[in-house]
């Protein structure tokens, strides 16, 4: 049975023009193996992370509790779990311990006893769980801090790219991030921010009812890895410039694009756009880029994969009347539009309705001829709501929608 | 323009970082004010090197005081020496809990403390009436713009600075208000 990623790449067409440069789009989809041990799971380490902010008091930290103590029964003995909680002030409540039908008890009368408190240091708690879990681990294992959260950042470590940074980081260093919304008063962009840095998810928990739900959802994700560390490296020759879409965290290092795509569950598909521009070029006949995967199996044993693409170059006048890959460039202009969707989210949050009105327009007008009527009817009325302005609670829902459209992730 | 020069969006996209950062480095004298050419407002390759060494030097956690110090102080080889000794050391403890261990022994971690205000809080065009003016000063005149941030605080700027300064001071605004907001509570 195979053990790793199946992976495949297409370009929206094959011919870049001699005489000017050309846009090109490549896609890559990762599909990850089946689990070929079919009853167990690999082991997890996490750490849960509770806000316990005065905000949270009420109906929001009793659902969070139920929901951590949710966790717990799902976990076994053959995983490990942290307690951290944050206020203004750091509290390890419990250190790294594996779940024994004692331990979990114990865990469960310590978060049964939580009460909401004052300010929100969320860098701090956060850190704190990174750490715990960074202690903790073992080999083969799944490491990963979910943080809960209904507030902004507010004391320590704030800056959104900062921590975003930071995620970044750990992520290479093992330890993800997955970050939970609660509520209307947070901060969605750091909360993506981190879960896309940090290799995880960002689940934005609309009422508190659903908290349950989406941490199954987390769990069946985390417990079905079949492909972890997914790294995308494309080697861009010179003169072509690159950009990833949808938000995913990217560094460009010499000539090497890289792309962190986290880990992905049993059978789950990902798919990345790139948009390249390419150089002209009056004599060269093609322009070649490599594409190559890495990741770590179930089993835990690294490896990689790679391909050698090629566009052709030929002139202006074949590169206009080829025919474009429709079935691409519709995937491409939903994850395009998503991306432009988020931005003028982004404005309108930030007074700037008029601006964001006028960003979705030109983008609307940009994906029309691979756009569907629903969606692009969908992107207008989104667009006539940004120039009357929006409420938190639909900023909030379509910020999440846009972070599912844009990374496909469903 | 020349092939080696740049509008700020593409100069955003050479080196990885967003046009707000780059705006931020220049409003905080990491960056030299660029050149405008007519409409436009341009950046040379020396921006792009410039640029990469301050995110090398970000990512060894140098606080952007020390960052803009060093850029003044330094020659590039001897931050560049700086940098290789910071990156080896890093390499040997390249796992997560050596990096947490950085990042809280640099306190950064640490609840907040009176110095994390070390730039001036604040922003946002407030509806307050301008000052007067002092016209009967001998001194060039100037106006300021007053931003009320809270009742009983208050920020001014020379208008003539105020653009300059928009960005930071709306993030720097927002950080104010998150923690104005929470300790009104």
């Amino acid at each position: 049975m195979d053990t790793q990623i199946t992976f495949n790449t297409l370009f929206d067409g094959d011919l870049i023009a001699r005489e000017v440069p050309t846009e090109r789009i490549l896609e890559v989809e990762l599909v990850a193996p089946l689990s070929s041990i079919s009853a167990s799971r690999p082991a997890l380490n996490l750490a849960l992370v509770i806000d316990r902010s005065g905000s949270m008091q009420g109906a929001k930290l009793e659902y969070v509790k139920r929901a951590a103590e949710h966790v717990l029964d799902l976990l076994t003995e053959r995983d490990q779990v942290a307690l951290v909680i944050y206020d203004s002030e750091v509290d390890l409540l419990s250190a790294s311990v594996t779940v024994t039908p004692g331990n979990r008890s114990h865990l469960k009368a310590r978060i049964r006893q939580v009460t909401a408190r004052s300010s929100t240091n969320l860098g701090g708690g956060w850190l704190k769980g990174c750490q715990e879990v960074a202690l903790a681990t073992r080999e083969g294992d799944l490491n990963r801090v979910l943080l809960l959260t209904d507030g902004l950042a507010n004391v320590g470590m704030t800056d959104l790219e900062e921590l975003g940074i930071h995620a970044g980081q750990l992520l290479l260093r093992g330890v993800s991030t997955s970050t939970f919304g609660v509520g209307l008063d947070f901060n969605e962009y750091l909360l993506e921010n981190m879960a896309n840095q940090g290799g995880g998810r960002f689940y934005f928990i609309e009422d508190p009812a659903s908290i349950a739900a989406i941490f199954e959802q987390e769990f069946r994700e985390l417990s079905s890895v079949t492909a972890s560390h997914i790294q995308l490296v494309l080697t861009i020759p010179n003169g072509v410039s690159a950009e990833v879409l949808g938000s995913w965290r990217n560094e460009l290092e010499g000539d090497r694009l890289m792309v962190m795509l986290g880990d992905l569950a049993s059978g789950l598909k990902r798919e990345v756009y790139v948009r390249l521009l390419t150089p002209h070029h009056k004599k060269q006949e093609l322009l070649s880029l490599t594409v190559n995967v890495s990741a770590r199996a179930e089993a835990g044993q690294a490896y990689s994969l790679e391909q050698k693409l090629s566009l052709r170059y030929a002139s202006q006048l074949e590169v206009s009347a080829m025919e474009q890959r429709k079935d691409v460039m519709v995937r491409y202009s939903e994850v395009l539009m998503a991306d432009q969707a988020s931005e003028a989210l982004k404005l309108e949050r930030a007074g700037e309705r008029e601006k964001a009105r006028r960003l979705m327009d030109s983008s609307i007008l940009s994906t029309a001829p691979h756009m569907s009527a629903e969606l692009r009817e969908d992107y207008q009325h989104l667009s006539e709501k940004l120039a009357r302005g929006l409420d938190e609670q639909t900023r909030k829902d379509r910020h999440q929608e846009e972070y599912i459209r844009k990374q496909r992730r469903r | 323009m020349t092939a080696e020069e740049f509008l700020i969006g593409e100069l955003a996209q050479k080196t990885n970082v967003s046009v707000r950062t780059i705006r931020y480095y220049i409003s905080q004298g990491l960056l030299p004010a660029p050149d405008t050419r007519g409409r436009y407002t341009v950046y040379d390759s020396e921006y792009v090197e410039r640029i990469k060494l301050i995110k090398r030097l970000k990512d060894a956690f140098l606080p952007i005081k020390e960052i803009r110090t060093m850029l003044e102080t330094q020659t590039r080889a001897e931050i560049e020496e700086f940098l290789r000794l910071y990156e080896t050391q890093r390499n040997q403890s390249n796992d997560a809990l050596g990096y947490i261990n950085d990042l809280l022994g640099h306190g950064v971690a640490e609840p907040s403390k009176p110095d994390r205000f070390r730039n001036p809080p604040m922003i946002l065009e407030s509806e307050a009436p301008t000052p007067l003016r002092n016209k009967s000063a001998a001194l060039p005149e100037s106006s300021w713009k007053r931003i009320v941030l809270a009742p009983g605080i208050e920020v001014h700027i020379e208008e003539s600075k105020s653009a300059r300064y928009d960005d930071l001071l709306q993030e720097l605004f927002d950080k104010f208000q998150a923690r104005f907001t929470h300790r009104a509570k």
